[in-house]
């Protein structure tokens, strides 16, 4: 029964992500004065993408055309292990955390060597800055979750998720969990390149990390790379709003809703962010990212005292 | 299968004469020594793999009347785990060989040069199966100076005997210490004696091994002597020769009894060094052999990590020291596969376009498909991604550190310390390592190239791509099936275990061969996935029709090699963040004025380390030793005499 309620979140997750980054523009939108584009204007805009052909630099060589669709399949494999809405994933054994978090970067090292690969000083600028961030974001990741693992003694991340969705943990340790949340959210706004870190809306080359990486991108290509950063806002989303659980006993499909509506508040709080601050500079970004991993290992103390 | 044994180091020393004395047909040579890495290959692998899967040791033993010590060989599945690696990467570095010197045949250290290449592949090898201590400092002798024999190669330049000095001269200031260590406490034998405490022989193998194996901060001659050693040397160098010194630390581990938890810090401490320092220095350089070298580096720091945590974790009881033991031992496996592959491929590449800095060179990718891609390979599992062979080693490092701070029923300080540095060093490194592996790999094979030198870039022939081709395949095999390789190594991590003082089984759980079987489950699931996605991108409705443009060059419609990013501009915003530590030094000047004029600039990367240890170090020692200048006079009475006076010596010891 379990897994049917899985594939059906599995399936949901992927419609659904796109909507993320359509309320999170919507607030944006809102906090300007402005009445904003739709809530389905990502799907618009994937459609529109996909309808278009491709135009390819000479300069690239296969890896630029393998690099999107590598991505892809990465961020839905990852997402495969990923528990939603309290509900374990579709595959999950003891020990998957470290696939996971490696399946998400392995399709992060294409994407970069696909900006490489265009020879084009922008892009290259963009790599060097998403390799860098993305090297500081590594630690903080990893300890948040061994984190997570040490409190609940489970090395998967479904057991993870459903020890906290049960509140299987003593009381003790939630000043730890917030600094996980914290450094979760950072972790979040690096991952994604939203502000401060990136500011996803900007058009001037020299400014941006993730979307100067893929100026040379179209149509189709980039309708993929667009959606698989819609999922990757979905599984570092639910990451995060996982760690809230409703109360244990209520119906599953209630249940759903719950972490649904989460999401989205979630959402919103980023486009929040977003409207209230303005980009860090480059040379503040690996501090905040420091600040990510100094509080991911701050539940050690708890551990040990 | 003592006469498999015996017959595979044989050939190597056969291979190795017969190469020599047919120095003067460069054919007859390269078959010699082809056919003689092959045999040992054959020979060799049949005893280790049947060793791996019987547990059972394989032991020869003959007395040396008149020599000190004894022929005692013994291949225990620890022995065979290091052995296949060396077997595998002598035989397809000899076929590489033969293509990287194809036009040095004429040259007159040919033949030496293989007789020298299949001494140090006997040597390692005997250093592997060695159980006396005399025939192992006699193998370990044999190998290190067959090395330096063999970087000094191409003797006409300064700057590969000046490597070759760093390197004679690193490698015997660590044989010193094994000298004291072996001539002391004949630990094959006997539990360490009076003269050296069981903590003196732990620290006197860890500065020794730690030497040969690059530990920071006896690292130094490895990035000289790599740039300088031909390709094919630097890969059997980096791949296996660095390995006997983790060898070392873990045979002299089987041999000690009662460990200590400062040993496991120790070695943290010493790999977290390694791994840290080794990728950071990795980052920054310009030269493709040089940063490899400093990659071996970290890598080796990521498994003297797995090491050290197997020992508290065994000492504290924990059932993850198994799993802790078992990432160390593969991480090596691994690492010489893809290591191997690097350096092959960036000889291919020096070959070709005549230079390794890597600012001078670009495209690569479009002239020399088949070597981009397999370099590729090697450079996605070098930063440890899955489904390729590096990420298994590191999964099971994770894995143990982990369970070594979760698993509540053992949880004390120790363990869950060592499982967050651990957690934390590997976390950092792996990200480093892939800005270091997409710098290399982007900069050289990627864009445009930067130089004219890449106008001669096309790919070599069958010999050089077959063994290229041929690691690659390991890899992918390792990395989709790992749990072959996990039934291989329980053997290895069982004779790493101690018996006696930790009751802690030796067995790896049953959870890390479900994560493996998962891992192929997942491997098969990801391809699919992609499959799926690719023929959905293909066959997708709508406009199929593809341009082709110039690259997006802001408005700038003529982009050319130079707009790119280097190398260095690539690592400019980490390498500032960083400055503190490597000290990187600028020359020449940024633009000044309001016209463009001549401008030149460059950044240098010295070893903090060769500079302030290891040159005053070496200043020293040279001041010292030419003081026994004035007892080699070149007069042939005086040597007479130090025969006859040494004679005497001998008869007279020999009668007390």
């Amino acid at each position: 029964m379990t897994v049917y309620f899985s594939s059906a979140v599995f399936l949901l997750s992927l419609f659904l992500s796109p909507l993320i980054r359509g309320v999170i523009n919507r607030v944006k939108a809102w906090f300007g004065g402005r009445k904003g584009p739709s809530l389905l204007q990502p799907y618009y805009d994937l459609f529109r993408l996909l309808k278009k052909g491709s135009v390819y630099s000479k300069t690239t060589t296969w890896i630029f055309k393998a690099a999107p669709l590598i991505n892809l399949g990465a961020a839905v494999t990852a997402l495969l292990f990923l528990p939603s809405f309290g509900l374990p994933s579709i595959i999950n054994f003891e020990g998957d955390l470290v696939l996971f978090v490696y399946l998400l970067a392995s399709g992060r090292f294409f994407m970069i060597l696909s900006a490489l690969d265009t020879g084009s000083s922008f892009e290259g600028m963009g790599a060097s800055r998403e390799t860098f961030y993305s090297a500081l974001t590594e630690p903080a990741l990893l300890f948040a979750l061994a984190g997570l693992s040490a409190f609940t003694g489970s090395l998967s991340l479904s057991g993870i998720y459903s020890m906290i969705s049960k509140s299987a943990y003593s009381a003790e340790i939630i000043p730890a969990l917030v600094f996980i949340v914290f450094s979760l959210l950072i972790i979040f706004l690096a991952e994604n390149s939203r502000i401060p870190v990136d500011d996803p809306q900007t058009h001037l080359e020299l400014t941006m990390i993730h979307e100067v990486m893929i100026l040379d991108n179209s149509g189709p290509d980039l309708a993929i790379i667009e959606y698989t950063g819609s999922l990757k806002l979905w599984i570092f989303g639910i990451l995060l709003t996982s760690l809230f659980p409703v109360f244990p006993g209520i119906p599953q499909y209630l249940a759903i809703i719950y972490y649904l509506l989460l999401l989205f508040l979630f959402s919103s709080f980023i486009g929040v962010i977003e409207s209230v601050m303005a980009r860090l500079k480059m040379i503040q970004i690996p501090r905040l990212l420091v600040i990510a991993s100094a509080f991911s290992a701050l539940w050690f103390i708890w551990i040990v005292r | 299968m003592k006469i498999f044994l015996l017959f595979s180091l044989a050939s190597f020393i056969a291979s190795a004469l017969l190469s020599l004395l047919s120095f003067r047909k460069r054919s007859f040579c390269n078959f010699f020594s082809i056919t003689g890495a092959l045999s040992a290959l054959m020979s060799g692998s049949a005893v280790a793999v049947n060793v791996l899967v019987t547990g059972k040791a394989v032991e020869i033993y003959y007395d040396w009347n008149y020599f000190p010590g004894s022929f005692h060989l013994f291949m225990d599945p620890l022995s065979a785990w290091f052995s296949i690696s060396l077997l595998i990467i002598a035989f397809l570095c000899a076929i590489y060989g033969t293509w990287y010197l194809y036009d040095e045949r004429e040259k007159s250290g040919y033949g030496f040069h293989w007789f020298s290449f299949h001494l140090l592949a006997g040597g390692i090898y005997s250093v592997f199966l060695a159980y006396d201590s005399f025939l192992f400092l006699f193998s370990w002798e044999i190998m290190s100076l067959s090395a330096w024999f063999l970087v000094m190669f191409d003797h006409e330049e300064k700057r590969v005997r000046e490597a070759g000095w760093v390197y004679l001269a690193a490698t015997h200031l660590g044989t010193a210490f094994l000298f004291i260590l072996f001539a002391s406490a004949d630990i094959f034998t006997a539990a360490p004696g009076p003269v050296l405490s069981t903590a003196a022989v732990f620290l006197f193998a860890l500065i020794g091994f730690g030497t040969k194996g690059g530990f920071v901060p006896f690292h130094v001659w490895l990035p000289e002597a790599h740039p300088a050693a031909p390709s094919h040397v630097s890969a059997i160098m980096s791949g296996v020769m660095i390995k006997t010194g983790i060898y070392g630390i873990f045979r002299v581990l089987t041999l000690l009894d009662a460990w200590q938890d400062w040993w496991g810090w120790l070695l943290i401490a010493a790999g977290g060094m390694s791994a840290l320092y080794g990728i950071i220095f990795a980052l920054s350089q310009h030269e493709i052999k040089k940063l490899l070298a400093y990659s071996s580096v970290e890598n080796m720091g990521i498994i003297l990590l797995g090491a050290g945590s197997g020992i508290i974790f065994a000492n504290h009881n924990h059932p993850a020291s198994a799993v802790a033991f078992a990432g160390s031992l593969l991480h090596v496996f691994n690492h010489s596969l893809f290591k191997t592959n690097l350096f092959l491929g960036a000889g291919t590449v020096i070959k070709r376009c005549g230079t390794g800095i890597i600012d001078l060179l670009g495209g690569l990718g479009k002239k020399m498909g088949i070597t981009s891609a397999l370099f590729l390979v090697s450079s996605y599992a070098i930063c440890g991604f899955p489904f390729l062979n590096g990420f298994v080693g590191e999964s099971l490092l994770y894995t143990a550190s982990f369970s070594g701070l979760s698993d509540d029923t053992a949880l004390n300080f120790a363990t869950g310390f060592s499982g967050f540095t651990v957690i934390g060093i590997l976390a950092l490194t792996g990200g480093l390592a892939v800005v270091c592996f997409v710098k290399l790999y982007g900069t050289v094979f990627l864009g445009e190239g930067r130089s004219i030198c890449v106008l001669k870039g096309r790919d070599p022939g069958g010999a050089a791509i077959i063994p290229m081709a041929v690691l690659s395949l390991i890899s992918l095999l390792a990395g989709i099936l790992p749990s072959v390789l996990l039934k291989a190594v329980i053997a290895p991590v069982s004779v790493i275990h101690p018996a006696g003082n930790s009751s802690a089984a030796a067995e790896i759980p049953e959870l890390i061969f479900i994560i493996f079987r998962n891992i192929t489950f997942t491997a098969a699931l990801f391809i699919s996935i992609i499959l799926v996605f690719f023929l959905l991108r293909t066959f997708l409705p709508g406009r199929k029709m593809t341009g082709y443009a110039p690259t997006w060059g802001c408005g700038f419609n003529n982009p050319g090699p130079k707009m790119q990013y280097t190398s260095s501009s690539f690592i400019q915003p980490l390498a500032e963040s960083f400055a503190p530590v490597p000290g990187i030094k600028k020359r020449g000047a940024i633009q000044k004025g309001y016209f463009p004029e001549p401008v030149r600039f460059s950044t240098e990367l010295p070893d903090p380390l060769m500079k302030s240890l290891f040159e005053p170090l070496f200043v020293f020692s040279a001041a010292l030793f030419s003081k026994l200048k004035g007892i080699q006079q070149g007069s042939l009475h005086l040597y007479i005499f130090y025969i006859i006076a040494t004679l005497s010596a001998v008869i007279i010891w020999s009668i007390l």
